[in-house]
C-alpha cells in the first residue's frame, strides 16, 4: 500500500554494471577536440595479404579490420583463416563470428552469482566493477555488512569513478546510512564539477537531513553549455527540493529542464511529482516501446488503467532493481487488484531478502498466506502461524507509522470478514480508512471486495461510498479504484458467488480484454523472473516459484 | 593511353646507390602510409655484393602535397618531412652507436636523385638501408599447429622486451611496436624495427604532439580515449609496454586486447576514435578492467598448465588498461623512472627454457608411445 505514499527522490538507480555500461551516465561531459588522424592500417595490410597470403598476415588483417570496421577485409581474412584448424580458440571464435557462424559458448551459471563473483575478485582484486556487482548481489541477499564492505573496496579502487561513487551512495542510503553515503560523495574529487554527482549529493543530503553546499554550483551548471542529458538528474534534484519546500511554481521549470533529454530516473521523478503535487502532465512516458524506464512506465501504465501492462513493467523494474523495496511493493499493489495472491507471496519473500525489515512486504506476505487458507478450518500447524500473524498485525496496527498501521488494520478487517465476524471486520476497515487520509479509496475497494465475498448487507453502501469517493478529488489511488469498480461492474453481470468470481482467472482475463487495452509487449513470464529456494516448495501457494523456468 | 603516375620513391628499383648498394625489387610489407603529418615509405631489397639488406625509401611528396592541400606552406611541410627523416636516422645512429643488439641495425642512409618524369620538379628520395631479416617478421610465429614450438615465441618475446629495455635506457620510446615491426634473424633472434614513430625524451619529434603516434589499432586505451599524460614514463614507456602485451596476446591467442574491446564493449563505451560514443578514459576504465580480467581468465584456460599462470601474469602487467599499474614494479608510485623490464627479460627467458624442457618431455613421451605401439 505504501507504494502510493513513497517520498521518492533522485537517488541513482543502481542497475547492474551491464545496464550501466549502456547508459549516458558514462559519457564524457565536455568532449575534447579530435586530434590529427593517421590513415588506417587495414588498406595496406589488405594489399600485403593479397600479395602474400599467410596466416600471420591474415590474423593481423582480421584484427585491424575488425577494429577499423573494414567488414569486407575482415571477411576476406576470415575466409582464408577458417581452413586452419589449429589456430588459438580466441581467434577461431572471431573468425567464425566474422563469417556469421554460430559459436556455442558455455552458459554462465546464474544460480551461484555470489560464489562466481567472489572467485573473480580473488583472481583480480583490483577490479572495481566486480566488487560493485558483488556488493549488489550481497544487498539483494540481505547481507548488509558484506555488501557495504565490497562497495567500499570498489570505491577505493575506482579513482573517483562517477557511476561507482553514485552506486556507493545508493547502497548506503539503502542500508539507511545516508551520512556515509554523503561522505563518499563529497570526497569524490569531481564533486564540484560533475552534475551527476551534484544531483546525487543534493538528494542524499536531503535523506541525511543536511543542507547541501553545492546548491549554487549546481544551479550555475544548469545554465552552462553542458549537454541536457548530463543535467537531467541535476535539474530534477533541484526541482524536487523546490517541490518539497512548497515552491511548486519554481519547481516546474526545473522539471521541464530535466525532461529535455531525460533518463529513467528523471522520468520516474517527474511521474512522482505528478502524483504528489499539483504539477500535472509533466511528461507522457512512451509505453510498448524500446525505452528502458520501467518505474516511470509502470506509473504511466497504472495511470492509464492498464494494470496488466503496469504489472509487467513493475516486474521488469524489480528485475532491474532487485535490492529496492519499491518494485516489490508495486507488484504486490497491482497483483492485489488482479487478485493474484500467489504472486504477492512470492514477490514478498524475494523482496524481504533485501529488505528484511520492510513492514509492508511482511504484511503482504501474511496477506498472501491468509487468503490461501480457509480461516475457519485451519490445521494445528496453520493455527499457530495464524496466531503469530494476527499478533503481529495487531502490534503493527498500533504503530506510529500511519500507513503501516492502516495496512495492518485492513488486513485484520479481511481476517475477521473471512472468519465470518463481519461486523468486527467492518470496524477494522473503517479504522484503516481513517488512518489513510490520502488514499482512503484504496482501503475502501478492499473493504468492498471483502463485504461482497461475505455477502454483507452493507456491501451496496460501500459500493456507493466508493463511487462517491471516486467522483471526488483524484488521488494516486484513483486509477486503482476506477479499475476495480469496473471489474466489479463486470463481475456483477455474471452468475455465481463473489468468492467464485474473484477467484476465477478466466473471468479476470475476459474483463481485461473487455477494457480493450492495447496488447502488452511480450515480456518474460513471472516464473522466469522470480524463483525461490527449494525450501519453499513445501508451501503449496509458492511451489510454482521454486523451480526456475527459462 | 596514360600510365599511373609513380612518384620518385616508387621508382628506385634497379638504381645504384653510393657505397656499392644496388636496389632490387619492391617488398610488400604492409606498412601504412602516414596521414596528415605522417610518413609514407616504400620498401625494397638491396644488395651490396653478397650482403643482402633492406631499404626504406621515404616518400616525402605525398605528405607534402597533403599538407599543402590542408593549407600548410610548402616550405614548412618540406622542412618537417626532412626533419622527421633526420630524426629517425639520428635515432638509428644512436642505437647503432650504443650497440643495441635488439634493434634492427642501420647500415647506411642518404639520398638519391631519380630521373625526373615530365612535369616533375623534385626527384630526391631520402632512404635508409637496414640489415635484412632472413626470417621475415614475427607474424609467421603465431601458434597454428599442435606441436608448435612455444619456446621460439617466448625467446623472441624476450628479445623484443630486451630491445625495448635498450631503447628505454637511451630515453627512446618506440610507440609503434606491432607484429610487423618485429623482425626475425636466424642467427640473432628477434629485433625491433622501424623507429619511424619513435620519441626521444627531451627532443622534439614530428609525432610527439599526436595523441596516437603509432597505429591506432595497437594504441593503448589511454591514447584511444585521448587522455592527456605529461609524464614520459606514463605517456611513452607504458604505451610501449601495452603494445608489447598486445604482441604476446597476438602470438599466443591471435588477438589483441584492443580487438576484444571493440568486440565486447557496448557502443556507449567504445572510444570515439574507433567509431563509438565515449571519449572518457576515466569513466570507461573500470569496465575495461572488468573485460580485461574476464579475457585473461578465458585466455588462461587455453594455455598449458606449466605456462598459464606466468604468461597471464605477464600480460596482466604489460597490457593492463589502467596505465598506472602497467609495469613489473609492485608500487604504482608516480615517481617511478623505470618499468622493471630487466625483470621481464629474465622471466621470459625462464619461460622459454621451461618450454624447451616441456617440448623435450613431449618428444620423449611420443617416442615411448611409438616404441610401445
Amino acid at each position: 500500500m505504501s507504494i502510493l505514499e513513497v517520498n521518492r527522490d533522485v537517488l541513482p538507480i543502481w542497475g547492474s554494471s551491464k545496464s550501466a555500461s549502456d547508459s549516458s551516465e558514462l559519457m564524457v561531459i565536455t568532449s575534447k577536440n579530435s586530434s590529427l588522424q593517421f590513415t588506417d592500417a587495414t588498406p595496406p595490410l589488405l594489399s600485403e595479404f593479397q600479395q602474400n597470403p599467410t596466416v600471420g598476415v591474415a590474423v593481423e588483417l582480421l584484427n585491424c579490420a575488425v577494429i577499423e570496421r573494414y567488414s569486407d577485409a575482415a571477411l576476406e581474412a576470415a575466409t582464408f583463416l577458417v581452413k586452419y584448424n589449429n589456430l588459438p580458440t580466441s581467434i577461431t571464435q572471431l573468425i567464425l563470428k566474422t563469417l556469421g557462424r554460430n559459436i556455442e559458448l558455455g552458459e554462465e551459471a546464474q544460480n551461484n552469482k555470489i560464489q562466481s563473483l567472489r572467485l573473480k575478485v580473488r583472481q583480480h582484486q583490483r577490479d572495481p566493477i566486480t566488487w560493485v556487482e558483488l556488493s549488489r548481489e550481497y544487498a539483494i541477499a540481505g547481507e548488509k555488512k558484506k555488501s557495504k564492505q565490497a562497495m567500499l573496496t570498489a570505491v577505493q579502487l575506482s579513482y573517483g569513478h562517477r557511476w561507482i561513487t553514485r552506486s556507493a551512495a545508493r547502497v548506503f542510503v539503502h542500508f539507511n546510512e545516508p551520512d556515509t553515503a554523503h561522505d563518499i560523495l563529497v570526497k569524490n574529487p569531481n564533486i564540484k564539477t560533475d552534475p551527476w554527482l551534484i544531483a546525487t549529493e543534493m538528494a542524499v543530503a536531503r535523506k541525511a537531513g543536511k543542507k547541501t553546499k553545492l546548491w549554487n554550483v549546481g544551479k550555475s551548471l544548469l545554465d552552462s553549455k553542458i549537454k541536457p542529458v548530463h543535467l537531467s538528474e541535476l535539474a530534477s534534484s533541484i526541482a524536487t527540493y523546490e517541490l518539497i519546500s512548497g515552491a511548486e511554481k519554481k519547481a516546474k521549470p526545473y522539471f521541464k529542464q530535466s525532461l529535455i533529454d531525460p533518463n529513467q530516473n528523471s522520468l520516474a521523478q517527474a511521474k512522482w511529482a505528478e502524483r504528489s503535487s499539483g504539477l500535472k502532465k509533466l511528461v507522457k512516458v512512451p509505453l510498448n516501446s524500446n525505452l528502458i524506464a520501467y518505474e516511470a512506465q509502470y506509473w504511466e501504465a497504472y495511470n492509464s488503467g492498464d494494470m496488466i501492462l503496469a504489472l509487467k513493467y513493475a516486474l521488469a523494474w524489480f528485475d532491474n532493481e532487485p535490492y529496492s523495496s519499491s518494485p516489490p511493493e508495486a507488484i504486490c499493489f497491482i497483483a492485489g487488484l488482479l487478485e493474484d495472491y500467489k504472486l504477492i507471496g512470492a514477490v514478498s519473500v524475494q523482496g524481504l531478502k533485501a529488505n528484511p525489515k520492510n513492514t509492508t512486504l511482511k504484511i503482504n506476505l501474511m496477506f498472501s498466506w491468509l487468503t490461501s487458507k480457509k480461516l475457519n478450518s485451519l490445521s494445528l500447524k496453520d493455527k499457530k502461524t495464524f496466531e503469530n500473524y494476527e499478533k503481529s498485525l495487531l502490534s503493527t496496527a498500533l504503530s506510529s507509522n500511519k500507513f503501516e498501521a492502516s495496512h495492518a488494520l485492513a488486513n485484520l478487517g479481511m481476517i475477521y470478514y473471512r472468519q465470518g465476524l463481519i461486523e468486527q471486520g467492518k470496524v477494522y476497515y473503517e479504522q484503516s480508512e481513517e488512518l489513510m487520509p490520502h488514499n482512503k479509496l484504496y482501503v475502501t475497494i478492499n473493504h468492498l471486495r471483502e463485504s461482497l465475498i461475505a455477502e454483507a448487507q452493507w456491501s451496496s453502501e460501500i459500493l456507493k461510498k466508493t463511487k462517491a469517493l471516486l467522483s471526488g478529488p483524484t488521488s494516486s489511488a484513483t486509477p486503482a479504484a476506477s479499475f476495480y469498480l469496473n471489474k466489479i461492474d463486470f463481475l456483477n453481470k455474471i452468475d455465481g458467488t463473489w468468492e467464485y468470481k474473484f477467484a476465477n482467472g478466466d473471468l479476470l482475463e475476459k474483463f481485461t480484454k473487455s477494457l480493450s487495452i492495447q496488447a502488452s509487449p511480450p515480456m518474460k513470464s513471472i516464473e522466469s523472473i522470480f524463483w525461490l529456494p527449494k525450501e519453499f516448495s513445501s508451501i503449496a501457494s509458492l511451489s510454482t516459484f521454486t523451480e526456475r523456468k527459462k | 593511353m596514360t600510365e599511373p603516375y609513380e612518384n620518385p620513391a616508387e621508382r628506385l628499383a634497379g638504381i645504384n646507390l653510393k657505397d656499392g648498394w644496388k636496389v632490387g625489387e619492391k617488398l610488400p610489407t604492409g606498412r601504412r602510409g602516414g596521414g596528415t603529418g605522417g610518413f609514407f615509405s616504400v620498401s625494397y631489397s638491396v644488395a651490396n655484393g653478397k650482403q643482402q639488406a633492406f631499404l626504406k625509401a621515404f616518400d616525402i611528396f605525398k605528405p607534402i602535397a597533403k599538407a599543402v592541400e590542408n593549407g600548410q606552406p610548402f616550405t614548412t611541410a618540406l622542412l618537417l618531412q626532412l626533419q622527421a627523416y633526420e630524426f629517425e636516422a639520428q635515432l638509428h645512429t644512436i642505437c647503432a652507436n650504443s650497440n643495441m643488439r635488439r634493434i634492427v641495425k642501420i647500415l647506411t642512409h642518404g639520398q638519391v636523385d631519380v630521373a625526373l618524369v615530365p612535369g616533375e620538379q623534385f626527384g630526391t628520395v631520402p632512404y635508409m638501408i637496414m640489415e635484412l631479416a632472413d626470417g621475415g617478421d614475427v607474424r609467421s610465429y603465431i601458434h597454428n599447429a599442435p606441436d608448435f614450438d612455444t619456446s621460439l615465441q617466448l625467446y623472441y618475446l624476450r628479445d623484443v622486451v630486451s630491445g625495448l629495455n635498450q631503447l628505454h635506457k637511451a630515453q627512446i620510446a618506440h610507440q609503434d611496436l606491432k607484429p610487423s615491426n618485429v623482425m626475425i634473424f636466424s642467427e640473432a633472434g628477434a629485433k625491433i624495427g622501424d623507429l619511424g614513430r619513435a620519441s626521444k625524451q627531451n627532443s622534439y619529434g614530428l609525432f610527439d604532439t599526436l595523441n596516437i603516434a603509432g597505429d591506432k589499432a595497437y594504441a593503448p586505451p589511454e591514447q584511444i580515449y585521448k587522455l592527456t599524460l605529461e609524464n614520459w614514463l606514463d605517456k611513452r614507456q607504458r604505451c610501449d609496454l601495452y603494445q608489447f602485451g598486445s604482441l604476446i596476446s597476438f602470438l599466443f591467442f591471435g588477438m589483441t586486447f584492443n580487438t576484444v574491446l571493440i568486440e565486447k564493449l557496448p557502443t556507449e563505451l567504445i572510444p570515439i576514435e574507433w567509431g563509438g560514443k565515449n571519449s572518457s578514459y576515466d569513466q570507461a576504465l573500470p569496465f575495461l578492467t572488468e573485460l580485461f580480467n574476464e579475457t585473461l581468465i578465458q585466455w588462461k584456460e587455453s594455455l598449458p598448465i606449466w605456462l598459464a599462470d606466468e604468461l597471464i601474469a605477464i600480460i596482466d602487467q604489460c597490457c593492463n588498461p589502467d596505465y598506472r599499474v602497467r609495469g613489473m614494479q609492485k608500487k604504482t608510485d608516480s615517481q617511478l623512472t623505470s618499468l622493471g623490464l630487466d625483470r621481464l627479460v629474465s622471466r621470459l627467458d625462464n619461460l622459454g627454457f621451461k618450454a624447451t624442457i616441456e617440448a623435450r618431455k613431449n618428444s620423449a613421451r611420443k617416442t615411448e608411445q611409438g616404441l610401445k605401439a
